[in-house]
């Protein structure tokens, strides 16, 4: 463990820099554990505060400018894209959109807190029309709240690493395998829900060439437009015929839906 | 959502699989809603989208 420490310290700028780069380019690795253990290395004087704060920050911004890029030039696909990858892809699109919807630029400054959310907005923001010089201003303020909180709780807990590094001492190598352990675990558990809902998402699903079949043979179905208005940026046209209606709408307007033939959903 | 509307008693509910984009990219039949009011964004990206 000492070693592990050593080489934190040592390498501790480039590791914590990457790290929170990936993280927040999408990759599941939390950097959140990272960021508190940068605080505690600064209370212990091994890190400093400017330079770690900074460069996390500086890191942060980056990847989520890419984002934010990738977003503008490519539209909701993008944001599709992230969330089918994330670990949190249940509530990814459509918390995505109603949070940005719901607070514009400001849903930036949390955004950073909320799993899921954090890599989703940027590409939604870019994609809903965010000016670029609003986008860096409020990524900045949420990406240094974000990592200031981090590194702030680390650092008041400093003195338990000193602990936590005694004890690891004793445990020696165990300790290490049983954080690679856990970690496995974590990603192991996170990998399974996202099969089980990729697999309750792919049954009864109608391929758009069946539909179109349907339509041209004149069968009474009913399409029903569940994007959000924040896809009618993207490309305000519907399927024909499909009735258009708000995710949140669902529950006051169902009636509205015939129940004696075929509903076909769709969003992006 | 197909769920939430099984549960509200539309029993034959399906997702189009691709959603908009898969029908849309096919070069499928689109329609455009002339009464539809668009939320604002950024002026000419619509344009960029919709060409």
């Amino acid at each position: 463990m000492h070693e592990l420490m050593d080489f934190l310290v040592a390498n501790g700028y480039l590791v914590l820099f990457l790290w929170v780069l990936g993280e927040q380019a999408g990759l599941p690795v939390p950097s959140a554990p990272l960021l508190l253990a940068a605080g505690a290395l600064i209370g212990l004087h091994k890190l400093d505060a400017a330079a770690v704060v900074l460069l996390s920050t500086v890191a942060s911004v980056s990847a989520d400018l890419l984002w934010f890029r990738l977003g503008r030039r490519r539209g909701a696909k993008v944001l599709n894209f992230l969330c089918k990858v994330s670990l949190e892809p249940d509530s990814c699109v459509r918390t995505t959109q109603s949070r940005i919807a719901k607070s514009g630029p400001r849903s930036l400054l949390l955004a950073k807190f909320i799993p899921g959310f954090s890599t989703a907005a940027p590409p939604l923001a870019g994609a809903g029309g965010m000016s670029l010089a609003r986008f860096l201003l409020f990524d900045f303020l949420g990406s240094l709240l974000w990592v200031g909180s981090l590194v702030l709780l680390g650092f008041a807990f400093s003195h338990q690493l000193e602990l936590l590094a005694a004890y690891s001492a004793r445990l020696g190598a165990w300790l290490l395998v049983l954080l690679l352990a856990a970690l496995a675990a974590f990603l192991w558990r996170k990998y399974g829900q996202r099969r089980r809902f990729v697999k309750d998402l792919a049954v009864a699903r109608i391929p758009a060439e069946e539909l179109k079949a349907r339509l041209e043979a004149g069968e009474a179905v009913t399409i029903v437009d569940l994007r959000h208005p924040l896809d009618w940026l993207t490309d305000p046209r519907t399927l024909p015929g499909a009735l258009r209606m708000k995710p949140d709408e669902i529950e006051e307007r169902n009636q509205e839906i015939p129940r004696d033939r075929e509903v076909i959903l769709y969003c992006t | 959502m197909a769920l939430k509307l099984r549960a509200k008693g539309i029993k034959q509910v399906r997702p189009l699989a691709g959603g908009f984009f898969g029908w849309r990219d096919k070069g499928y039949p689109m329609y455009l809603d002339p009464a539809l009011e668009v939320p604002k964004g950024r002026p000419g990206h619509l344009a960029a989208h919709t060409a």
